[in-house]
């Protein structure tokens, strides 16, 4: 059931799912330059341009793309750094590298491919400040001579960030860990980035993530064991805090994480100020969204700040160390806001001027989310992402002088705007008072008056919202689809209530989100009721053929990959032959919170009752033999291939989730014939496609 | 002839150009410095060649030169006018009638008149930039009046053939700014950049490989599409006040805006895109209320952010491609015939051009005035006296004492010409204005008129605002008059400042006046939104806060009806 995709979709796929130019992108200090990386002839390169002179560029050949199991194509190599230290002097580093096979004699541990590379602005001057050989560690009182002749750990990285004050610097530390009884520590160095001379700071074993000040003094421990049911903070230093204390007030002891609390109210720490006495919290308590307030640990006073989204959380559910929400005005030492986590940042501005800055910019971009990433030293430059609508993106410099925006680059160039497909945000409250929001995609040209539609839930759990900018959904519209991605209930990053919202009928919530959110388009557009498909991903993928279950008056087929058909299953503990104590935590967190509806995951299985799924279904499966999400599709595909006429089961490698374009135009190939099948008529010859009026 | 002061100004040279068909397609040419000098009196006929008359279109001509010279001049203009239609369509072009007196340029000024000396070495420099340049210069001037256009032109009759005339950007800007509903400044800046682009030697209407900033700049954008640029957003594209605030007159962003509005009517004309249609509805639309992103959308299907992106991408190809514009039904030329003039024509004409130079003389060389005045008054009143009555005659006796400040002299012909129906607004307006400051004469200004008092000021105004063009002015004059009645505003007058309110919102000159006489109608709701539209073409601050101040007047609850 395939239909040979010609030359251009073929191209069209290939040019949607190329990585796009600039994924990072920095402005040096004084605004004079921009460096961001690009993807050509199987390299990661970076560029770095004058904006004065835009003609000279410096290009510098960073990585090669990477090998991918079971796939032609290469995964794109990508940088874990990119920043300017001072206007002459920029630093980046390719994503760390583990290398099991290459393990070095004597060494404990992969080896780890993690250079860390300076470069003056010219292109001169290049030097490697750090890389995964010092990261190797000689435990103190354990023999060097043990069993194969180990003397030394190797140990993963993660680059923290300049110091405060002190763009000469740059903070990194090698990841600790425990194997066996040996604690491997965790070690802080800093770097001079002009002559690549290396300090180390301080060592520590530390079971879990760390937060550093940005002295860079090691004050803060996530400790998350996988033998414990909790997750804690532990905040050290001169000014040591219990996160118990009473002057915390509503904040007192909810910076313990459990499986009971992990998706509720609670508290976490994000990071310090350059003022090393306060500490940065993002907190739910007592109300919807995640804001961000702060402690003087000196004073025991919480200050006045307060940066809150009526909507949006600030802080994701998972904290990192560094933090990416907290934005500071490195030159000033002081915050300028915070950036939500997801796809589509929201900044909030403690900064007036930046505060101003952001008001302005979003009057120039109407229908457009504008995020500024960085600014000069003297505020004369702004450099911005612009991003919605049809557009995946452009960067701009916003040169506040002459209040003019220069469009430095598009994040796609290859991709004509007026060939893709409108996308419009969209929100609205249902008659049960839940707000919705999503984004519809239009076809330029479809077969069928009035389109067709299909329904995208949001992918995985905890949901992530959708991106404005889908590539998919472009390759759906040029199906001739009406593309709806909707941020039902359950989905995060919208507050604790849009979360919880899920309880009320795991199945049923997002699915009655999805009724009210067509019946909302079909009052605004015309839309071929009859014809009205389903796709998701992982959880969204359940969602979508459960959604066929419950309502096939309403919709005709689905797509679901990696779905997890049966929860119960999903949810459960793998087979352990050791009888280990390790506790999984977020698969425990995921149950408790899908039980809280009171809900049986094995009754809400699409196994259980599958008499009553009669549509067809699109099935793609990452092959992994044993997996239970597996398990589950090969028992509904037998199904289907008897009860459901036009099913489709399509295998794949991590390429498919990676977004290769070759793997991805092999299942749209597909999945255009499924479509053809089973929403055109396919007893009609599908013609030549025809223009809308 | 004997020419008394054969004086052009540098500046007009570009005003009627004369383009040479071969020759590779040159840059812009940087801008000389400007040498304002007066303009020329056309001295008696006596001795000269005899002159003849063409009327084409409304538009009439008087030369002094060969009958085929002067056929070839005026099939060229109207083929200039041709290629203007093609990038401008006629309802986006005021239609002012035009009066071109043409000389053959044998009959230039002597040499021993140093400042015509001057004006023939910038003529030949002109005519001349460099030893590639395709681009001749006709020596001309035009001047603008209320309701006429004049040109004055030397023509080469050696060099008429093979020459293509072009539209000069201050003439077409006139052309636009006269145009109701006014045009918003953005577009008329637009077109003026778009029709400087149209390249006169091809065969169909074409516009030349677009100039963005510079010419190194577009070069640089047409071999490196990617070069970093900055476009305004649309929406202070299309705002009037884009340039207003502190901080927003930095050369780069005035020059960009410029250059940017061209690129968009160029965007909009270019095939390709499909957009022409929805262009001139939008023009249409934004030509009579505020631009807003919805009305964009409207027209469009899409927002100014993606109209901003489209400009962007579509610069790399505008810099590098002439565009061919598809070409329009070529309507076959208008039949020119050419025959003797006659003395009242010659006289008529002339007197109409040298009437137009008081203005201009009085504005630049004051110490030159009253040789203009005596000129044009003995030009105009030779037939007069011979016992010519002619209407258009007498307008132009009139409008001249007016303009040598004798108003008193000049109100009689104006009342003449206007008994006989002549169909030139000026004409009724000034009656009107002459008729209002007499009845003001030495009032209070609180003083309000009946409607028998102020009928003699509002009729003549009746009567121009049913003659093309529409005058600001006449409906700024009507606004006051009915300000100052103590009775309501007829409906007939009440509805013509509503349309006003339409044409003139763009002219803080009137608007105000227009939306006080309208709120005094209890028409609160129009004047609020010309007020609401008005306030952006207001320049100064004091200016605003008076709207603003009538503004928030008119949303306070209407007085109940005694």
């Amino acid at each position: 059931m395939t239909t040979a995709l010609d030359a251009a979709t073929r191209e069209q796929i290939a040019a949607l799912f190329r990585p796009f130019l600039a994924e990072q992108v920095t402005l040096s200090p004084d605004g004079r330059h921009v460096a961001y990386t690009e993807h050509a002839r199987g390299e990661l390169l970076v560029i770095i341009m004058k904006l004065e002179a835009p003609y000279s560029k410096v290009t510098l050949a960073v990585d090669d793309d990477h090998e991918l199991a079971f796939s032609k194509e290469k995964q794109h190599a990508r940088l874990r750094f990119l920043r300017w230290a001072t206007p002459n002097r920029l630093v980046f580093a390719p994503a760390e590298e583990k290398i099991p096979v290459k393990r070095p004699r004597g060494v404990f541990g992969p080896k780890y491919l993690a250079p860390i590379l300076g470069v003056d602005a010219d292109g001169k001057n290049p030097g490697k400040l750090i890389d995964g050989e010092d990261y190797l560690v000689t435990v103190a009182g354990v023999p060097t001579d043990l069993d194969d002749g180990i003397h030394q750990y190797s140990r993963a990285s993660e680059i923290v960030g300049f110091p405060a004050g002190d763009r000469d610097h740059l903070l990194v530390r090698a990841l600790g860990y425990q194997t066996g009884p040996t604690m491997i520590p965790t070690t802080a160095f800093k770097i001079n980035v002009q002559t690549c001379k290396k300090a180390e700071l301080e060592s520590e074993p530390i079971l879990g993530a760390a937060g550093y000040d940005q002295q860079g003094k090691l004050r803060l421990s996530y400790l998350h064991s996988s033998h414990s049911p909790e997750r804690s903070f532990l905040l050290q230093g001169a000014t040591p805090l219990k996160f118990s204390e009473s002057w915390l007030g509503p904040l007192a002891g909810r910076f313990t994480i459990t499986p009971q609390n992990y998706f509720g109210e609670r508290a976490i720490p994000l990071g310090f100020d350059a003022d090393p006495n306060v500490l940065y919290v993002a907190s739910n308590v007592g109300r919807d969204t995640f804001g961000v307030y702060a402690l003087n640990l000196k004073t025991r006073q919480r200050t006045d700040l307060a940066l809150e989204h009526p909507h949006v959380d600030l802080a994701p559910l998972e904290p990192g160390y560094p933090d990416a929400q907290l934005v500071f005005d490195e030159f000033r030492g002081q915050l300028a806001g915070v950036r939500s986590p997801g796809p589509e940042p929201v900044g909030v501005w403690h900064d007036p001027e930046i505060a101003a800055a952001q008001r302005a910019l979003d009057k120039k971009f109407p229908r457009r989310t504008v995020e500024i990433l960085e600014w000069s030293e003297a505020r004369t430059a702004f450099l911005l992402c612009v991003t919605g609508g049809t557009e995946p993106g452009r960067y701009f410099v916003w040169q506040r002088p002459e209040n003019l925006p220069v469009e430095v680059m598009r994040r796609a160039p290859w991709l004509e705007v007026a060939a893709l497909h409108a996308t419009e945000s969209f929100a609205f409250d249902t008659a049960g008072g839940q707000h919705l929001t999503g984004y519809v995609t239009l076809p330029r040209v479809s077969r069928l008056k009035p389109p067709p539609v299909v329904l995208c839930f949001a992918n995985g759990f905890p949901a992530t919202p959708h991106a404005e900018f889908d590539r998919e959904a472009q390759v759906l519209a040029s199906m001739g689809l009406i593309v709806v991605r909707l941020n039902h209930r359950g989905v995060g990053g919208f507050g604790l209530k849009h979360r919880a919202g899920l309880v009320a009928g795991i199945d049923r919530a997002p699915i009655d989100d999805a009724l009210a959110t067509i019946e909302w388009l079909a009052a605004r557009q015309p839309i071929d009721r009859k014809r009205i498909a389903t796709m998701g991903n992982g959880f969204g993928g359940y969602l979508a053929v459960r959604a066929l279950q419950l309502q096939p008056e309403i919709f005709r087929c689905g797509v679901a990959f990696d779905a997890p058909l049966n929860p119960n299953l999903w949810l459960q503990p793998p087979v352990d032959v050791d009888a280990s104590d390790t506790f999984d935590f977020m698969r425990e967190t995921t149950r408790l919170f899908l039980e809280r509806s009171g809900a049986n995951l094995s009754a809400i299985s699409v196994l259980a009752d599958l008499k009553t799924l009669t549509h067809p279904v699109f099935q793609i499966v990452t092959i992994a033999p044993g997996d239970p999400i597996e398990i589950a599709n090969r028992q509904l595909r037998g199904h289907l291939q008897r009860d459901a006429e036009g099913s489709d089961y399509v295998e794949v490698n991590a390429d498919y989730a990676t977004g290769l374009p070759e793997a991805r135009a092999r299942v749209y190939e597909q999945l255009e014939a499924f479509f053809n099948l089973n929403l055109d008529d396919y007893k009609v010859k599908i013609g030549p496609t025809k223009e809308i009026k | 002839m004997k020419r008394a002061a054969g004086f052009l100004r540098i500046a007009s040279f570009a005003g009627v150009a004369l383009l040479a068909r071969a020759a590779e397609p040159e840059p812009t040419p940087a801008p000389e410095p400007i040498v304002r000098l007066p303009p020329m009196i056309v001295s008696d006929t006596a001795g000269g060649a005899k002159w003849l008359y063409a009327s084409v279109r409304g538009d009439e001509y008087l030369s002094r030169c060969s009958r085929s010279t002067t056929v070839a001049f005026v099939a060229s203009w109207s083929r200039a006018l041709e290629r203007l239609h093609a990038v401008v369509p006629d309802a986006f072009l005021a239609d002012i009638p035009s009066v071109t007196v043409l000389n053959d340029s044998t009959t230039k000024p002597k040499a021993d008149d140093q400042v015509a000396r001057e004006v023939l070495r910038l003529d030949n420099a002109m005519a001349q930039p460099n030893s590639r340049s395709a681009v001749g210069f006709l020596p001309n001037l035009e001047l603008d009046g209320r309701d006429l256009s004049a040109w004055f032109a030397y023509i080469d009759e050696g060099m008429s053939d093979s020459r293509e005339l072009a539209i000069s950007p201050p003439y077409l800007r006139f052309l636009l700014e006269r145009r109701t509903p006014m045009l918003p400044p953005w577009l008329v800046e637009g077109l003026l950049v778009v029709n400087a682009q149209v390249d006169v030697r091809a065969e169909a209407v074409t516009l030349r490989p677009f100039i963005w900033l510079s010419s190194a700049e577009s070069s640089a954008i047409a071999r490196n599409p990617a070069r970093p640029r900055a476009l305004l957003p649309a929406g202070e594209m299309f705002a009037p006040d884009a340039l207003r605030a502190e901080g927003d007159h930095h050369p780069q962003r005035v020059q960009t805006l410029r250059t940017q509005v061209g690129l968009f009517v160029r965007w909009a004309l270019d095939p390709r895109h499909q957009a022409r249609e929805a262009f001139w509805a939008f023009a249409q639309r934004a030509s009579a209320e505020r631009v807003t992103e919805e009305l964009f959308i409207k027209n469009f299907g899409f927002g100014f952010s993606d109209l901003r992106d489209r400009l962007s991408d579509y610069l790399p190809l505008a810099v590098k491609e002439p565009l061919h514009l598809e070409p329009r039904a070529r309507t076959k030329g208008p039949r020119i015939e050419t025959r003797d003039a006659t003395p009242a024509e010659i006289s008529r004409l002339r007197g109409t051009w040298e009437r137009l130079e008081i203005a201009h003389v009085q504005k630049f060389y004051p110490e030159y005035a009253a040789r203009y005045i005596a000129q044009a008054r003995r030009t105009l009143r030779r037939p007069y006296e011979e016992g010519d009555k002619d209407p258009r005659l007498l307008v132009e006796l009139g409008l001249c004492e007016i303009d040598a400040g004798n108003s008193a002299a000049g109100l009689p012909f104006l009342e003449a010409a206007t008994a006989a129906a002549v169909p030139r607004p000026s004409a009724y307006y000034e009656v009107a204005r002459l008729r209002f400051l007499e009845l003001m004469r030495d009032q209070s200004p609180n003083r309000l008129c009946s409607a028998a008092e102020i009928a003699p000021v509002v009729e003549p105004l009746r009567r121009a605002i049913k003659l093309p063009p529409q005058l600001p002015e006449v409906f700024g004059l009507l606004a006051d008059t009915w300000i100052r009645a103590r009775e309501s505003a007829p409906a007939e007058d009440v509805e013509a400042l509503a349309r006003a309110a339409h044409y003139f919102a763009m002219n803080p000159a009137v608007s105000y006046r227009i939306a006080l006489a309208l709120a005094r109608s209890g028409r609160r709701a129009e004047a609020t939104e010309l007020l609401a539209h008005g306030i952006d073409y207001v320049a100064d601050d004091a200016g605003r806060i008076r709207y603003a101040q009538l503004q928030a007047a008119l949303t306070k609850p209407e007085p109940a009806p005694r």
